[in-house]
């Protein structure tokens, strides 16, 4: 590699742990520090304190190890949603492309560069699977070379792409689609299909098919240095099998040679536009969304209606990511039923409560509020609006979306339990007020502490701790709306002569009460929020 | 020449972004390139800086052929894009160091030094990227582009979001390096900066060439017949007012005119 892209990587980790520094000189960015050092410290002395008995033994691991390999780099690039090239930041565009490089020694950088930030991910997956390897250097070696392994074919996949035209592209995803349902039927035809085997015994069979030891070999490398016992012969042998591995694919990444930059400056942009729009609205804006339809204007509302109604158009031109959310909490949701070993009761407590801890951590998919406007406080501050009612519309959307997704779980549950519940109707009258606190309180969160919703990278202690802090603030708020609904229940439970109803709509009338007083806290934190001082980076 | 574009075009899909340009600049010549949105400037400058694969066409920077001696062409050349990304982690004087690295310079510190001086970057030197403003990450860019004097400066909107006193280093950075042998192509929408500093105009409109002259030449068509037009109005009859056959022609005749001037 050419010695100025190596001093370029030098320069690029030195302004990496710079930026740290510079954070840890704030009271706010050493206070986030601490904090999710702490919480770094207790996940690890729980990793190494408290045992854990592995879930799969190492022949499970070595049969189905490859498969599952295989499998994702597959689907990866099968997925690959039309994205043609190797990603490269704006800066790296504009600097090397036009600057006096080769076209490997670019390949050269990012694979290094890819290698470094592979490290740490791969620290962090080795002090969860150790429990499965027999060493931790060998599970680190083991996972260190998958990680490279991946996003070697994932780059080799990506300028295979770029050597051909969209539609060749295409064909040769079909092309590779057909070769893995051609391998697949192999394996099945030499297994054979027996009526009323089960799935699992007919995938043990499988996996010892010639076919499948054949294609999997290659592969078979990583879990067995993973697995190795011994540093010498074990581990120095199966490592090198899995870098020769490795290497070969780096050496297929070189011998393509494709003509790569123009593809690569395209699919850049388009993931950078991606990446800015998911800095500013958070993960749910990965995607663009399309204006194909627009909602009919709400009232004034004293001016909540025009904020609720732009939000609400802002969620339905992204409505698609919202789907996942649903998919998440219906996937706990079928797994607690499926737990509940014929007590309802059991399982359908477990079950809101699983709901509504799921949802603290979901809120981050529907940022359709003041969290989503980082960049437009300026203008909202501009609106003719109370602060108090402008805070409401901004917060509404989101309750708004979670009070359906709610309701849409409860309505599934009652159907499987075939009855009308009381638990699940006051479980639906509750979700609105639960969803308001929840959403309130993250903005309060928000507006007083500003940030930007991102993905945090491992090492990044500072978005570790934030993560932490939001997450016990809305634990918080939402317990303290609970202790009100709950004391307010007993004592109307008590007065009206042990009638649960009267105690249950005195809970809710509490907890919609303690609902109301935080949206002039809201207004309070907005009015307070300067947009040149708050503005988050 | 410096810079040779024979017979250039870009097509993506059914679309020709670019089609059969040609135009050469000589050695301390200027060359402004205008025309609206979408006529393909930028595919142009993009293309003359390696980033862009030509789909038909020769590209020459200073002898070396862009696409065969990519690496001879861009050592060669410098290419400072019309919204230019740093890297956020690096400082601005480390942006210099990596480019002296790059393009193997030695003694480059007293150069980098002046620039920095001159495009008042000497307070940022040791500030982030992400910490600059749009103006100050422009100079940099800028700044780096010229460390290395290349024999091509391709600029795309070198003047967006720079202040005044900026604005002025620009000019004066762009007729220096003009004044040293270099070609310089600035790609821009102000005509009036098109005015005041390019000696060549190159009108594009639909990827194809409309005009290509000497400023005096058409300035001389703009007073033509009694017209009395600005080179501002020109431009504007000519990609706006035309009728299609007449821009048809319009680009038949830059084209024969293409390797004139």
């Amino acid at each position: 590699m050419n010695r100025a892209l190596w001093l370029l990587l030098g320069l690029q980790m030195r302004g990496w742990l710079r930026s740290l520094t510079r954070r840890l000189a704030t009271v706010r960015g050493a206070v986030l520090t601490l904090v999710g050092l702490g919480a770094f410290v207790l996940w690890l002395t729980s990793v190494f304190l408290i045992k854990r008995s592995p879930s799969y033994t190492h022949d499970q691991i070595l049969e189905y190890g490859p498969a599952a390999l295989l499998s994702y780099c597959l689907f990866n690039a099968l997925s690959n949603s039309g994205e043609r090239g190797v990603y490269f930041s704006p800066g790296e565009v504009n600097f090397l492309f036009a600057a006096p490089f080769g076209r490997r020694e670019l390949l050269a950088y990012k694979i290094a560069v890819g290698f470094i930030f592979t490290l740490p991910s791969a620290l962090f997956m080795t002090l969860v699977l150790q429990i499965y390897a027999q060493s931790f250097l060998a599970a680190f070696v083991g996972v260190l070379l998958v990680l490279q392994f991946m996003q070697t074919f994932a780059m080799a996949v990506n300028l295979a792409a770029s050597a051909v035209e969209t539609r060749l592209f295409t064909a040769g995803r079909r092309a590779a689609a057909v070769a893995a349902v051609v391998l697949v039927g192999a394996i099945v035809w030499q297994t054979g299909l027996a009526p009323g085997e089960n799935v699992a015994d007919w995938l043990r069979k499988a996996t010892h098919t010639d076919v499948w030891r054949a294609a999997s070999t290659p592969l078979r490398y990583f879990f067995d240095a993973f697995l190795s016992e011994n540093l010498w012969p074990d581990l120095a042998w199966n490592g090198l099998l899995a870098l020769l591995v490795d290497l070969a694919l780096v050496g297929l990444v070189f011998g393509l040679d494709v003509q790569y930059m123009e593809a690569s400056a395209a699919v850049s942009a388009r993931i950078y536009a991606r990446l800015q729009r998911m800095r500013r609205v958070g993960p749910a804006a990965s995607r663009e969304g399309k204006a194909r339809f627009g909602l009919p204007i709400l009232p004034w509302w004293g001016g909540v209606g025009p904020i609720f109604w732009r939000q609400l158009t802002t969620a339905s031109r992204g409505a698609g990511r919202l789907g996942m959310s649903l998919v998440i909490l219906g996937g706990v949701l079928a797994a607690v039923l499926g737990m509940g070993d014929g007590n309802e009761q059991v399982a359908l407590l477990t079950l809101l409560a699983g709901a509504g801890f799921m949802t603290t951590f979901l809120t981050t998919l529907a940022p359709f509020d003041f969290r989503g406007d980082v960049d437009q406080m300026a203008l909202l501050k501009t609106l003719p609006s109370p602060a108090w009612r402008l805070a409401l519309g901004q917060v509404l959307t989101p309750v708004l979306i979670f009070t359906l997704i709610h309701w849409i779980a409860l309505a599934a549950v009652q159907w499987h339990f075939g009855r009308l519940d009381p638990l699940l109707l006051a479980a639906a009258a509750f979700a609105p007020l639960y969803n308001f606190v929840l959403v309130s309180v993250e903005n309060l969160l928000f507006l007083l502490f500003p940030t930007r919703v991102m993905v945090t990278t491992p090492g990044d202690f500072q978005a570790m701790g934030r993560n932490v802090l939001s997450q016990l603030g809305k634990i918080l708020g939402v317990g303290g709306a609970a202790l009100v609904a709950v004391l307010a229940g007993c004592i109307g439970f008590f007065l009206s002569g042990w009638n649960v109803y009267v105690g249950t709509a005195a809970a809710w009338a509490a907890t919609a009460l303690f609902a109301a007083t935080l949206v002039p806290l809201m207004g309070m934190a907005f009015q307070l929020y300067d947009v040149g001082r708050d503005a988050p980076p | 020449m410096s810079i040779d574009v024979e017979g250039y075009s870009k097509v993506y899909g059914t679309m020709a972004a670019v089609a059969d340009v040609t135009f050469s600049v000589a050695p301390g010549e200027v060359l402004g390139l205008v025309g609206p949105n979408g006529a393909g400037k930028t595919t142009t400058l993009r293309a003359l800086a390696g980033i862009l694969q030509p789909t038909k066409g020769r590209l020459i920077i200073a002898g070396c052929d862009v696409v065969r001696e990519p690496i001879a062409a861009k050592a060669r050349l410098a290419y400072v894009p019309d919204d230019p990304h740093l890297f956020d982690r690096l400082t601005v004087w480390e942006h210099f160091r990596f480019t002296a690295a790059a393009y193997r310079l030695r003694d480059w510190q007293p150069l980098a030094d002046a620039l920095l001086t001159r495009l008042e970057l000497v307070e940022k030197c040791d500030a982030l990227a992400s910490e600059l403003s749009r103006g100050m990450r422009q100079k940099t860019a800028v700044g780096c582009a010229c460390l290395h004097r290349p024999r091509a400066l391709l600029l795309d909107e070198p003047l967006t979001g720079l202040d005044p006193r900026g604005i002025r280093t620009m000019k004066d950075l762009i007729r220096e390096h003009a004044a040293d042998g270099a070609a310089v192509v600035v790609s821009s929408h102000l005509l009036s900066m098109v005015e005041d500093l390019c000696s060549t105009v190159l009108i594009l409109h639909r990827g194809q060439v409309l005009r290509h002259g000497r400023l005096a030449e058409l300035r001389g068509e703009a007073s033509a017949g009694g017209r009395q037009e600005t080179l501002e109005e020109l431009f504007f009859r000519l990609t706006e007012t035309l009728p299609e056959p007449e821009i048809a022609a319009g680009i038949r005749e830059g084209r024969d005119r293409g390797a004139a001037p």
